[in-house]
Parts: C-alpha cells; sequence; structure tokens
C-alpha cells in the first residue's frame, strides 16, 4: 500500500468563496492574478501577504495590508522572522497558498510549520490559464548565485562519494537543472517529469528543454528509457515516486548519498519536502536548491483551477474532514 | 527558422518519438509538400512547423499514464472515501482491505469491440497497474441468467469503460448507448464511469450530455486551443517569422480534401497533431498519417503513419 | 477512440554513440582506466609526478581532462590496473582521491554563527573526512585484525579526545568512531539550521588526522613504510575562501608521507593565504599544472586527439577505426567543388551577390558625390574588369578594390591592375601578385562568398574539431557527440559506411558551439555580464571579418593595453579567460609604435561558430581603452554602438565619408 496515497486532495471551485474557514492563510505575493485571486477566494480569519526578497517588491507595489516584508540573508531567517510576526500557529488551523512562493521556501516553510507545532496544513495551488511566452517562460532570474541545500534539510552524508545520487524534479528552467546538475557533476542523476504535466503539452516542452542541458545531465539521465514520471500537480505521487527512486538506489548502494532538487512545480516541491521530512531526517540525503538573486513575478495568466492538499504532519489521523 | 525548427524535430526525434521520424522520413514526407516559391509563404516550412509541435507518446509514456489513469481517477477517490468513512483513519491494513474489496467488485472492460485499440491498452492497463485477470471481462461477462432474463453478473458494483483516445465523443456515444441502457435497466444506480487516457473538451462534454455515465473524466484534456489551426489554436498565439495561420490551415486543408475527403482536417474536425506508439488516432491531422488517398489517385508519405508494422511493445 | 489497432513499429535503429560519455565523472573507474590516453613522450602521467612531494595544483578549464587525471592516479585505478595489491604498494604511493562537493561546503557558513566558529568546524570536520579515507583506503593493506591494535592505539592518540569506548581494537572500529564524530557534527549543524545553537565538539587539531594517519601506518607498518600518501583532492572551486585557506595551510605544513595534488578550475582559487596569513608561491610551497595550456602548446596534440578518439571508437565496437585514418571519416572541404557550384549558382542568378553589391555601392556613391553624377561606363568597365569565372578569384578582386577605394587610387586603374594582376596570379600565382592576399584571406573570402550565397560556415574536418577544442579534451567529444547524432538523424551510418556529411558536421559544430557558451558561464550577475560582453566581442569581430576591406585577416582576437581599461571591464575579461571563453595569447601584442607589450586575447575556437569566426589565429584587433570598455563593460549600449558603426563604416564603402568629400570615389571623373 502507498501510503502517500491516503493524503487528501481535491479540486476547489475557483468561482466562489472556499467552503471551509480556516484561522490562518499565509501566502506569497506576487503579480500573478492567480496569486492575487485565490487569496481572495480563501475564507480565513486572518490573512497574511510574505513578500519575499527576491521578487524585489518597491513600497509603492505592496499589497495594502497584513503585508510582511521578509528581508534577511537566507529563507531560514526570512520565513521565522515571518512566522514570529504571524504569532502562535499550534493548534490552529492553517492553509498556506504556495502559488506564490519560490520553492525553497515552500520546502522550510513546511518543516518549520511541523516543527512549531502545526500537525495540518492545508495547502492551495493555483492553475493558471496559461503560462507568459510559453516557449520562452523564465521563472527565475539567470543569476544562480549558489547551489546548496536547503536549511533543515541537509543530510548526515559519508565520504563515499562514488555512488551518489541526484533526484532533480525538472520544469520549464532548464538552466537551473543545468547549475544543479553541475553541483553534483559526479553523481547518478535522474530526472522527473512532469507527467501527467499542468497542460498536455507541457511535458513535450520541459522534455525539450531539459534536452538543452542534456550534456550537464549526462547521457544516461538524458536517456528517455531512464526518465521517471511524477503528475505535476500531486505533491503525493511526487514523494512516493521519489521515495521509491531513492530506496531503488540505497537497495544497492547503502551508502549512497541523495541529493534531491525540485525545480519543476511548487508542487512537486512540496512532494520533495514532505518526502523528506517523513523518511530522510538524518540519513544521507539532502535537499539542494539554486539560489538565485531575483524572481520572476509574473509568470501566468488567469486561474484555471485550484488544488486543496491536506498535508499531515503527524501519524494521527486529522480531526477535521475534507468536505 | 528552418534550421531550429529541424533541430527542434531532431530533439524531439530523440526524446519523445522513439527515432520515428528522422530525417530521412520526414524529407520524403516533406517533399509532398509543395516546393518553396520564389516569394510568399512556404508550404514546407509550414509543415515543418506544425511537426515540430507535434505529440507523440511512447509505449513508455502511454504506460506512465496508464498508471495515472488508475491511480489518479480510479484509486485515489477510493482511498479517500475509506479514509473519510473510518475517522480519516491512516491505518494502512483496514484502508487496504477496504480497498481491495471495491476493487473486487469493480469490472474494466475496453469502450468498443475487441479489436479496437481502447481494448488493446488493457492488457497494458492490467499490468501496469498489477491488477488481477478476473477484474477484466467482455460486456457480455456483466450479465449473468438467460437472454430473456438477463441478470448483473455478481459482485459487480463498478463498470469502468477505458478508451485510449476520446476525440468528438461520437464513437464513445455510439458504442456505450446499448451497454448502458441494459446496465441501467438491471441496477438503475450503478456506478459506470468512462476513463479515457486522452479526450478533447468537446468529446468529454458530449458524452457526459449524451450518456448516463455516472462519470466520465480524464488523464489528459485537450481543450479547443489544442485544435492547431482554428483561431484559438495554441501554436499560433505567438507571432512566428515566415509563418502564418491561414495559410497553414488552407495548405492542410487543400492536401487533406485528397487524402480523407470527408475530414481534411480530421475526424470530427478536431485538427489534432498527436499519435500514441499503438496508433495514430484519425482525428489527427490526416497529411501526418495518411498514405495516400485510398484510390491511389494522391500518392503521399506518412511521418506517423495509422498502420504500423512491427513487434509489439 | 481509435480504430484497427496495429502493433507499434520498432524503435529506427541507431547506432550507439561512442562519444556519449564526455566527462569523466560519468566514468566508471573500468572506464577511466580503458579510455586513458597520453601524450607518448612527456607523459601527463609524469607531469603528475605522483613520487613528487612538492604539492601541486593543477588548474584546469572545464572539461580539461583535469579529473581523468587525478581519478587515474587514485587508489581504485592503481588496483585496476595492477596484478595484486602488491603492485600498487610498488607504484611507491597511494592515491586518495576525494572531491570537495561532498563536503556540501556551504553549509559551513551563516546560520548566525561567526565565520570564526564555522572555520573551526570545518578543519575539524575535513580531518575526520580525510582521516575516514586514509583508513578505508588503506584498510586492504593492514595485516589481520588481530594485529592491528598497536595501530590503533598509536592512532587513538592523534586525536585531542580519546574515546571513552575502549572497543576500537581495529583499523575499521577507528573508522566507524571516525564516522560516528562526522556523524555528529552533521546532525549539529543541521540542527544548527532551525534551533541556531551549533553544538559541536572539536575532538582532533587541524593536522593531527591528516599527516599523522599515514605516519602511524607507516611506522606501525613495514610494508606501507615507502608509501607516500597522495592526496588527490579535487574540485577546489567548491571551497569558500575561508576553506580554502585551511587547504593552502596544510599544503604549507605538509609532513611526511604525505603529499597533495589539488585540482581546481582555472576560476576556482579563491586565495593563496594559509590561515596564518601567509602566502603560498608557485614553485616555493607548490608546483602548478595547467592543463589546457599544457595541451593546448603540444605539438602533438592532434595525435593525441586521434589517440583519444580512436580509443573511444574500438571501446565501443567500432574497431574497424583507425587513428591514422581517423578523418578519412568525415567529408572535407572541396573548394574546387565549391567554386564550381558558385560558378553555376552565378550563371542561374544572373551574376554574385559581391558583383552585383559592387555595382550598387559604386552607384550611390557616384551619385552622392556628385550634382553632375558620374559616368557611368566606367563602373560598367570596372566591374567588367573585376568579373572571373572563379568565384574565389573574383570575390579577391572586390576586395582589392575596395582597398584601393580605401587609398583613395583612381578606381579604374586600380580595376585594371587588379585584372592583371588576377591574370598573372591565374597563370602561375607569381609570388608578386597583388593577389598574394588570398594567401592571408582565403579563409575569410570563402567565409564571405558562403555567407553572401546563405550557405552555412564550413567547420568541416577533424583537423578542425581539434583546432576548436583548443586543448580541451571534452570539446572535442562534444563536437563529436553532436556531429554522430546530426549524421544518425539524417540517416547516415557514422563510423561504419560511408563519409560523415557537411550539413550533420555543420550542425553538430553549432550545437556543441552552443553548449560551450551556455556551460562556460561564471554564476551571478558576472556570468550575465561576460556573455553579453562576448556577445559584443563576436559582433565587432564578425563585422570586422565581413567587411568590404577587413583590417586583419583571420580575425579572432584583439589586443588592449590593461592599463588602459576599467576596473570593471577588466573583470569582465578576466573572468571570461577564467571560464575559458578567453584565451590569452602568450607573449602578448607588442604595439608597433610604443614598444608597449599588450594583453592579448583570442575568443576561444569553441565559440567561432556563433558569430562565423574563423578558429584559426592570425591577425589580432588592436582596441583602444574606450573600445574595450564600450565591448566590456558599457555605461550604455550606445557605447558599444557607436564603437562597431565606427570600425565597421572605416572597412565598408565608402568608408566613412559622406557626399561632397573628395575624394569620394577616386579616379572616376564626374561630367
Amino acid at each position: 500500500m502507498n501510503e502517500y496515497l491516503l493524503f487528501y486532495k481535491k479540486r476547489i471551485d475557483v468561482k466562489r468563496r472556499t467552503r471551509e474557514r480556516w484561522d490562518v492563510l499565509i501566502s506569497a505575493y506576487n503579480s500573478s492574478e492567480r496569486v492575487k485571486r485565490l487569496h481572495a477566494l480563501v475564507d480565513a480569519q486572518e490573512k497574511h501577504w510574505i513578500l519575499l526578497p527576491e521578487y524585489k517588491y518597491e513600497q509603492n507595489e505592496r499589497p495594502p495590508s497584513n503585508a510582511h516584508v521578509g528581508a534577511g540573508e537566507d529563507e531560514e531567517v526570512v520565513m521565522s522572522a515571518f512566522i514570529d510576526a504571524i504569532g502562535g500557529l499550534a493548534g490552529r488551523r492553517v492553509v498556506v497558498d504556495i502559488t506564490g512562493f519560490i520553492n525553497s521556501y515552500v520546502i522550510v516553510l513546511l518543516a518549520m510549520l511541523g516543527q512549531r507545532g502545526v500537525t495540518r496544513v492545508d495547502v492551495l495551488y493555483g492553475e493558471p490559464e496559461r503560462y507568459l511566452n510559453s516557449e520562452r517562460t523564465r521563472f527565475s532570474g539567470e543569476d544562480v548565485l549558489q547551489v546548496r541545500q536547503v536549511f533543515g534539510f541537509e543530510g548526515v552524508h559519508t565520504n563515499d562519494t562514488s555512488k551518489d545520487l541526484l533526484v532533480i524534479a525538472v520544469g520549464y528552467d532548464w538552466k537551473l537543472v543545468s547549475e544543479v546538475a553541475a553541483s553534483k557533476e559526479h553523481a547518478k542523476k535522474v530526472q522527473i517529469f512532469g507527467l501527467p504535466s499542468l497542460r498536455p503539452d507541457m511535458y513535450q516542452e520541459s522534455l525539450l528543454r531539459s534536452r538543452m542541458v542534456a550534456e550537464a545531465l549526462g547521457p544516461e539521465a538524458s536517456d528517455p528509457r531512464n526518465f521517471q514520471y511524477a503528475p505535476a500537480s500531486d505533491p503525493f505521487v511526487t514523494a512516493s515516486v521519489v521515495s521509491a527512486i531513492v530506496r531503488g538506489h540505497r537497495d544497492e548502494y547503502p551508502r549512497a548519498n541523495v541529493y534531491l532538487s525540485p525545480l519543476s512545480t511548487k508542487v512537486q516541491a512540496l512532494g520533495f519536502a514532505l518526502y523528506y521530512l517523513r523518511e530522510c531526517q538524518n540519513t544521507a540525503t539532502s535537499i539542494i536548491y539554486p539560489l538565485c538573486g531575483t524572481y520572476s513575478r509574473e509568470t501566468s495568466e488567469g486561474l484555471a483551477s485550484a488544488w486543496q492538499f491536506v498535508v499531515e504532519l503527524t501519524s494521527e489521523p486529522s480531526q477535521k474532514d475534507l468536505s | 527558422m528552418r534550421e531550429l525548427l529541424i533541430a527542434k524535430i531532431k530533439a524531439l526525434n530523440e526524446t519523445m518519438w522513439e527515432h520515428r521520424a528522422s530525417w530521412p522520413v520526414v524529407e520524403r514526407w516533406l517533399n509532398r509538400f509543395a516546393p518553396d516559391p520564389q516569394a510568399g509563404h512556404s508550404e514546407r516550412l509550414h509543415a515543418l512547423f506544425l511537426l515540430s509541435h507535434f505529440s507523440f507518446y511512447s509505449s513508455k509514456v502511454v504506460r506512465a499514464l496508464l498508471q495515472a489513469l488508475y491511480r489518479d481517477l480510479f484509486q485515489y477517490p477510493l482511498l479517500a472515501a475509506i479514509r473519510r468513512r473510518n475517522q480519516n483513519t491512516l491505518n494502512t491494513t483496514l484502508v487496504s482491505q477496504r480497498y481491495t474489496k471495491l476493487l473486487a467488485s469493480t469490472r474494466f472492460l475496453g469502450m468498443g469491440n475487441p479489436s479496437e485499440s481502447g481494448t488493446h491498452l488493457l492488457y497494458y492497463f492490467r499490468q501496469e497497474n498489477q491488477l488481477s485477470k478476473d477484474l477484466f471481462v467482455q460486456s457480455h461477462e456483466l450479465f449473468d441468467g438467460t437472454a430473456a432474463q438477463p441478470r448483473l453478473a455478481k459482485n459487480v458494483d463498478h463498470v469502468v469503460l477505458l478508451d485510449d483516445f476520446c476525440g468528438s465523443g461520437t464513437q464513445a456515444v455510439r458504442y456505450s448507448k446499448g451497454l448502458l441502457t441494459r446496465l441501467r435497466a438491471l441496477r438503475k444506480r450503478l456506478r459506470i464511469s468512462y476513463l479515457p487516457l486522452f479526450a478533447t473538451t468537446e468529446g468529454l462534454n458530449k458524452v457526459r450530455r449524451e450518456t448516463t455515465f455516472s462519470r466520465v473524466d480524464t488523464v489528459c484534456e485537450l481543450d479547443p486551443s489544442f485544435r492547431c489551426l482554428s483561431t484559438g489554436s495554441r501554436l499560433f498565439r505567438e507571432a512566428q517569422p515566415d509563418i502564418n495561420r491561414a495559410f497553414a490551415e488552407q495548405m492542410c486543408r487543400a492536401h487533406g480534401a485528397h487524402l480523407l475527403p470527408n475530414a481534411p482536417l480530421g475526424f470530427g474536425g478536431c485538427e489534432l497533431l498527436l499519435g500514441f506508439a499503438h496508433n495514430v488516432p484519425n482525428n489527427t491531422l490526416p497529411v501526418f498519417w495518411s498514405m495516400g488517398a485510398e484510390d491511389g489517385s494522391y500518392p503521399w508519405d506518412a511521418v506517423f503513419p495509422r498502420h504500423l508494422k512491427g513487434p509489439g511493445w | 477512440m481509435v480504430t484497427k489497432p496495429v502493433q507499434a513499429a520498432p524503435t529506427a535503429p541507431t547506432q550507439r554513440n561512442p562519444f556519449d560519455i564526455v566527462k569523466a565523472t560519468d566514468l566508471t573507474d573500468i572506464q577511466i582506466d580503458h579510455l586513458f590516453v597520453d601524450f607518448a613522450k612527456g607523459s601527463l602521467v609524469d607531469r603528475m609526478n605522483p613520487l613528487s612531494r612538492m604539492p601541486m595544483i593543477l588548474f584546469g578549464g572545464k572539461g580539461s581532462g583535469k579529473t581523468h587525471l587525478m581519478r587515474y592516479l587514485s587508489y581504485p585505478l592503481q588496483l585496476s590496473r595492477s596484478q595484486a595489491l602488491a603492485d600498487v604498494i610498488n607504484e611507491g604511493y597511494l592515491g586518495l582521491y576525494f572531491r570537495c562537493s561532498g563536503l556540501n561546503a556551504q553549509r559551513f557558513a551563516g546560520k548566525r554563527q561567526s565565520p570564526e566558529v564555522w572555520a573551526a568546524v570545518f578543519s575539524y570536520y575535513l580531518e575526520l573526512w580525510l582521516g575516514q579515507l586514509v583508513l578505508s583506503t588503506a584498510a586492504p593493506f593492514l595485516p589481520a585484525t588481530t594485529e592491528q591494535r598497536p595501530f590503533v592505539e598509536k592512532a587513538l592518540r592523534l586525536l585531542d579526545v580519546p574515546p571513552a569506548a575502549t572497543s576500537i581494537g581495529t583499523g575499521a572500529d577507528l573508522l566507524v568512531y571516525l564516522e560516528d564524530l562526522q556523524r555528529a557534527c552533521d546532525v549539529a549543524i543541521n540542527n544548527c539550521a532551525l534551533t541556531h545553537t551549533l553544538d559541536v565538539r572539536i575532538q582532533a587539531t587541524s593536522g593531527h588526522l591528516v599527516f599523522g594517519l599515514p605516519r602511524v601506518l607507516a611506522e606501525c607498518f613495514p610494508h606501507l613504510q615507502s608509501v607516500l600518501f597522495v592526496y588527490l583532492i579535487d574540485e577546489l572551486e567548491n571551497l569558500s575562501e575561508a576553506q580554502q585557506r585551511y587547504i593552502h595551510t596544510l599544503l604549507r605544513e605538509r609532513k611526511d608521507p604525505c603529499s597533495f595534488k589539488v585540482g581546481v578550475r582555472l576560476y576556482g582559487i579563491r586565495t593563496y593565504q594559509t590561515l596564518g596569513d601567509e602566502i603560498n608561491h608557485e614553485d616555493a610551497e607548490y608546483e602548478a599544472l595547467r592543463l589546457d595550456r599544457e595541451l593546448r602548446d603540444r605539438p602533438d596534440l592532434s595525435e593525441f586527439a586521434a589517440n583519444l578518439v580512436s580509443q573511444r571508437l574500438k571501446e565501443t565496437g567500432y574497431a574497424a577505426v583507425d587513428s591514422s585514418q581517423l578523418a578519412s571519416w568525415f567529408e572535407e572541404f572541396d573548394e574546387t567543388k565549391f567554386a564550381a557550384e558558385l560558378h553555376a549558382k552565378y550563371a542561374k542568378q544572373g551574376g554574385s551577390p559581391h558583383i552585383h553589391d559592387l555595382n550598387e555601392k559604386l552607384t550611390r556613391a557616384a551619385e552622392q558625390g556628385s550634382a553632375s553624377g558620374i559616368r557611368k561606363r566606367d563602373i560598367a568597365k570596372i566591374i567588367t574588369l573585376l568579373s572571373n569565372p572563379d568565384p574565389i578569384l573574383e570575390k579577391a578582386n572586390c576586395m582589392l578594390l575596395y582597398r584601393a577605394w580605401h587609398k583613395r587610387t583612381g578606381l579604374l586603374e586600380a580595376a585594371e591592375s587588379i585584372a592583371q594582376s588576377a591574370e598573372v596570379y591565374n597563370n602561375a600565382s607569381s609570388e608578386d601578385s597583388e593577389h598574394q592576399i588570398l594567401r592571408h584571406f582565403r579563409g575569410d573570402i570563402i567565409a564571405q562568398l558562403l555567407k553572401e550565397s546563405r550557405l552555412p560556415a564550413r567547420y568541416l574536418g577533424f583537423k578542425d574539431f581539434v583546432s576548436m577544442s583548443s586543448g580541451l579534451p571534452r570539446g572535442l567529444l562534444t563536437i563529436l557527440k553532436h556531429v554522430f547524432t546530426w549524421s544518425n538523424f539524417y540517416g547516415e551510418h557514422p563510423f561504419r559506411e560511408g563519409q560523415i556529411s557537411a550539413k550533420a558536421q555543420a550542425e553538430g559544430v553549432k550545437q556543441a558551439s552552443e553548449w560551450f557558451f551556455t556551460e562556460a558561464r561564471a554564476p551571478g550577475a558576472i556570468g550575465g555580464h561576460v556573455r553579453e560582453a562576448m556577445t559584443r566581442l563576436g559582433q565587432l569581430l564578425r563585422a570586422i571579418r565581413f567587411s568590404d576591406k577587413p583590417s586583419e585577416c583571420s580575425l579572432s582576437t584583439f589586443s588592449v593595453d590593461a592599463a588602459t581599461v576599467s576596473p570593471d571591464a577588466l573583470r569582465v575579461i578576466t573572468t571570461a579567460e577564467d571560464w575559458s571563453m578567453l584565451l590569452r595569447v602568450a607573449g602578448g601584442q607588442v604595439d608597433r609604435n610604443e614598444g608597449r607589450v599588450d594583453d592579448k586575447y583570442q575568443v576561444h575556437p569553441m565559440l567561432a561558430p556563433r558569430w562565423d569566426l574563423p578558429i584559426v589565429r592570425r591577425g589580432a584587433l588592436v582596441l583602444s581603452g574606450d573600445e574595450a570598455n564600450a565591448i566590456f563593460a558599457p555605461s550604455s549600449p550606445a557605447d558599444f554602438e557607436s564603437v562597431l558603426r565606427r570600425r565597421s563604416d572605416a572597412m565598408n564603402a565608402p568608408f566613412g565619408r559622406k557626399g561632397n568629400q573628395e575624394p569620394m570615389l577616386p579616379g572616376l571623373e564626374r561630367e
């Protein structure tokens, strides 16, 4: 039995206000229409915006209320200040809209909520009508400053690097893929493609993009016969796919170091984080991520649909049902 | 532009297309289009442009999608229902037992007659999802009793019709009508699902409208923007040098009129650029799959022929 | 639903690409061994000199073969080329290879801890790491476990804090103990990210294990007495400046029986300082091997390259390919055929583009130059004089006329003289013919002919590929890899049957060039600046190469007086060099007027196809400081545009002269 399939998920209606009500909504502000619309649709007692420093919003561009300006040298500093500012979260019903987040923040946030006593968090993700400039959509700035482990997701590694494994969830941002691959040049690499993709043609598009960095990925990872798939909009199946890949590798090489890098959708990044928190703590596994100085604020148009994922951070059954 | 398109086609050929469209194949096909004129639009350039957007799903990908179909459209909703009914339990043994029971009262069958590929895919569906042979039946096996007094076979609570592709929806409506009537006559509220791997929005809506399926859903939904030559086509949203939608449409229509006179842009007027390793739907533009007019009056070469030969998957 | 199901066609058979693996990191130990190629004379292994006690820093650009070479010296490879363990010892050294990327060294920073704390923790961590490396590598050489206790007891004394447990009796136990210490360190560092407290107790002083363990091994086991423990530290670029200082400290304080070979990218050295603020100097504290340059300057590079390639072919089942015959598999540029094709093409089009262009320029200049106009018949006469059935000669004629125009010589007389010279050249290839320009500009003339007929540039043949790779084996392999896939795509049978077509080569080269441009980039904003600057430089060099009267032949190089260049521009130039986009030309460029030696750089030939530049280096463009600033660090886009315009105007008719400026059309009288 694939335990990850037990997590609740459902599509929610984006034409009306949510039927469910939460205590706290956390969203990351950006210029995408879907981010603002979801923020408005959610019924919550408190709604908080975090302005991630990478988007570089000026004062006059910020949302009018409950906007926390994120500042600090890394995700951990930014997010802990933000969570502290919101106040106690333990025991409250928390919903996070990850649509406007940057993947590394999604990952850190999940760990942080768990650490602060949140046992269940509802995660929303809004799908756009379409991405802008389909062939050339850029999500991150080109200037990758550094590829490093995400705080709280740094493993306990062994000094035998000969069987290292790097699992990359690839999306449109092929430059990031090449940076991450280069940072673990010696590792055996596995690409996970979003399939089913958010839209049917996106699979082909991400394949073409990953082709552009085939040299950095190496012949084995670039061979279609070795491609792995996980749904672009399902964190739970993604977690189970990563779990199976890592298990397979470790069965053969128990001392192998494993690096995970979710460069595709935020939903898949959530899946990576969930897998890590459930199975990888204090093992030779890390999540690594390319940090960029700036990220594009606007990469899509419209809000086509939205998903709600119930992430249970403990193994106790959740008290509240999904309606 | 031409060089960029060829580079893209080569990349697709090496990743998506299982090396089926190497340059000699493409060139032979390309030569069926008019040679480049001194001035004005080039047929061959437009043909290359369309080809560079052709989605061909290899057997490996189709298999992955068959897993997704089972997991996302069938298994997930049942597991969620089981949890809900049992105080959101995370007891895997309990959930597993209940699920096994529900699965045992499900029957899967292919849409259409056994020679069709909806049926053809059942084998891979079963294999990929490690399902028991007993769950797969022919439509007559859903019934017990006599011809005069039919009964629903024992332990059948959910009937799932699988299909690889639903284009206009016409065939799905036609093939399912009789079966649905007979099943509904025996048990009005029987759960009957129609789950094609790929479907157009139009096709899904037609089936939902005109049949009594309890559920119609798909893994990959193709909205009207996948109609590649019409005004809302996603291919032409951004202006491309030397590429013109109206010209492309006229070109495909002109050749298509010879190749498939009653559906020059593919059956149901679907205008798709879609193919599978096991076959190419006839809703795809005929210029891609046709081997020429049936009477030999208009010879043609396909890039992705509809009648492929060779060993199985 | 899809009707009439049919079975899938088999995947079209494609040949296995022998060049698929281009990085040493993707190779197994066995492949490293089988694919290793060295120079017959003055081998690279000898240059590495594994028995030397002097530490070495091995500099190499991405793909220079640095990792291949270092791994070749590592213990697993020593073992695979030996019959027995004793053979390894007989080599006189034990190669302890490790990559710095495995340390995930960026962890040792931030997290609300001071740099000093991190420096101490990092040194300790590396100590544990290297200690384990020594123990795991030496394990096969240890005697029976019962005889290991004296060694272990001595080794334990190397630690500041002796372990509480006394159960450590073997090398394996000790290894586990060090692993546990490292593990505790990892957990503390990880927790620190969210708890903000770093709970690490340092139990080994720097150097104690690194130098101590090999010493104790040598003391305890006679068969290891004369073995040099060579730490092969690869990918130093992954360490921060503070962390590199620790490595430099180890280099400076090296103790027997240890030595170091440190592999680093050209850009990767951040400091030469030790923790004690001393500077390590080349040839004093370490010796340097600059692999790219070493390879580039070897006279027998092509032989090396051919061996490298044929070894690959052999390993992947293309046994029939002999290294001396390699070139014959590639379609080469056939000048006679090319000229004949162009001639036929011109006949069909009613003339060549360059004659047409010249005619237009003369006419326009005549019209603009005078209200009364010029005698049209002179232009026609010039055109007739310059026309020639050999397109290359004809193109040279035009270039000579543009030169005359630029020099303000009478054009009709010039045309007559050119026509005579062409005849002389054609008949006897006389030494003093004006057409000597064909000797220097032949490549450029052919490039111009291709471009004006919209044909792809020719970078063809194995020899060209070797030149393009310019000492980067990975560059060569990547070109061949892409050429191979294109050839396959075009339905050819590379290295099996027939030649690899020119079009497959052209496409493959283009793709390899793109790869180089994408991959050879620095991180962060400076990387973007370098790419933009290289694009501007490429545009400028291309504009000159394809001008009417190029000032230099085979232009891929520029020189500049560094003293006149802004610090920003200099930084971009240096970064471009560090990332192998520019190659510094040894000896520089002597300024003819002032006798000064300027810095001279060549665009890496791997990038040549991006801007249709030559892969050989002849002429050099002398840039002023302002021009270099406009290319490498412009304050606005207009800076470069103006340089491009000025340079380009000076080399294209009418050479920057506007109407009514005499003599616009020298020698052409007005009526």
